[in-house]
């Protein structure tokens, strides 16, 4: 089991990682692939 | 909660009977895991459309057939799922889905006729989702949390599910990308193979299978004499065809009123953030105050930001506030309707119950997708459907005002309550 000491860390990595994979989500949605494929999407 | 020694089961003060590891810390956590990737993936197949439809020659209707037939599969199969999963445990019901998903992803890539698609793609992922859906995987996340604290594990798990919704698309997107759609749909089988393991820590007796001798037939009666039950099963269908409409139907919109892709990317990409952060709060809000004022309170929110959307100029701060209050009430109903249906029925048949309400949440979705269309060829505009899903917004809060959530477990006249 997590020592009581070690879950505070544990909590700062697991949101640290959750706002990493959110940013690069947010990146991906404004990327090019999204844009073009969104642009096209009602013309093909 | 009781701790546990040295691996030895022990009885859960809730109506789970778990052993050493299966803490309900880890339950959430794992249940979680198993939707983001469940209801992720699922997420992902519009972008495999253009690829795949121009590579094999496909119309859009066949690509769009085996979609909807899917969507059919997984609504009709979840009450069937959830009720083998009541009697018989969870965790064999979610792995077995990881394997219709994992092998209807693989069979999607190397298809090459409609039918094999439908088989594929239709059959063998809807019976997929059935299996490692909201029904199952909240009807053990139900049963694992303490009562006072139900509601916000339900948001919790919730949100995981939601966090797949937005996280999963550029995932997918990436991988088509970078190795093409055949490539791309392999390894979203591999990752959804993730689900196997993950199923082993929502293993565990139902307790409360145990403790009532009410049958299936009788709960199932139970809940259809009870009109709160179909009031909530209407609200939910309400839910499905206003988010199915938004969905399929929010860009066509928005491209008609001339905003840029960079506005549509960003409400669609803030519809699912801001959806991560209202199932978690939907969740803790019913655990604090009665579920159905909270219902009525998200529909109301709801109808108001439809009204102001369609009633203010267009621009990308009304369709931003759109996508943010959206989001926040998105899948908040799952949490809710869920605990509702805990609250009432007790949490033995949970997973059955809920997943026949969610049933109706599915013919609602595929309502929503088809008038929105339908309409829109009729008037050449989406008017009339935004000032219907406003309309049904308010029938929706009212739908929920006369819903009675008292527990019925007690009245029941000869067991012990569930």
């Amino acid at each position: 089991m997590i020592r009581q000491t070690h879950r505070p860390l544990l909590w700062i990595v697991l949101a640290a990682l959750l706002a990493y994979v959110t940013y690069l989500s947010f990146k991906a949605y404004l990327g090019p692939d999204f844009l073009i494929g969104y642009a096209n999407m009602f013309s093909c | 909660m009781l701790a546990s020694r040295g691996g030895v089961a022990i009885t859960h003060p809730t109506n789970t009977q778990v052993a050493g590891w299966r803490t309900p810390a880890i339950v959430l956590a794992c249940g979680g895991m198993v939707l983001m990737v469940s209801i992720g993936t699922r997420q992902t197949f519009g972008l495999f459309l253009p690829p795949m439809t121009f590579d094999l020659g496909w119309s859009r209707e066949t690509f769009g057939f085996a979609i909807a037939l899917q969507n059919i599969v997984w609504g009709l199969g979840q009450p069937f799922a959830g009720a083998i999963a009541d009697k018989f445990g969870a965790a064999r019901v979610i792995a077995s889905g990881g394997i219709a998903y994992a092998l209807g992803l693989v069979l999607m890539a190397y298809s090459t006729t409609g039918l094999a698609f439908d088989v594929s793609a239709g059959i063998l992922v809807g019976l997929g989702l059935s299996g490692t859906g909201f029904g199952v995987v909240m009807g053990v996340v139900g049963r694992a949390a303490p009562a006072d604290k139900r509601s916000a594990a339900l948001g919790l798990v919730g949100a995981g599910g939601s966090f797949g919704q937005f996280a999963m698309l550029p995932y997918a997107q990436t991988l088509i990308s970078h190795f093409g759609w055949l490539s791309a749909l392999l390894v979203l089988a591999a990752t959804s193979l993730m689900i196997i393991p993950l199923a082993s820590a929502l293993a565990g007796r139902n307790v409360a299978a145990h403790t009532s001798d009410q049958s299936l037939t009788a709960a199932i009666r139970e809940a259809a004499a009870h009109k709160g039950y179909w009031f909530l099963t209407l609200s939910f269908m309400v839910c499905g065809f206003q988010t199915l409409f938004v969905m399929i139907h929010l860009p066509a919109y928005l491209v008609d009123q001339g905003m840029t892709p960079t506005d549509g990317m960003t409400a669609l990409a803030l519809i699912g953030f801001f959806n991560i952060v209202g199932s978690y709060a939907c969740g803790l809000l019913g655990g604090r105050y009665s579920k159905k004022k909270v219902l009525m309170w998200l529909y109301g929110v709801r109808a108001v930001a439809i009204t102001l959307f369609i009633a203010l100029p267009l621009s990308s701060y009304t369709l931003w506030g759109f996508a943010v209050t959206m989001g926040l009430t998105w899948l908040g109903t799952v949490p809710l309707t869920n605990g509702m249906v805990a609250q009432i029925f007790g949490v033995k048949y949970l997973s059955t119950l809920f997943s026949i309400a969610f049933l109706g949440h599915q013919i609602g979705s595929f309502l929503g997708a088809w008038y929105g269309g339908l309409m829109f060829d009729l008037t050449g505009s989406y008017t009339t459907v935004w000032i219907f899903c406003a309309a049904l917004s308010v029938v929706a809060a009212a739908l929920c005002a006369p819903i009675d959530e008292r527990d019925v477990t007690g009245l029941r006249p000869t067991e012990a309550k569930a």
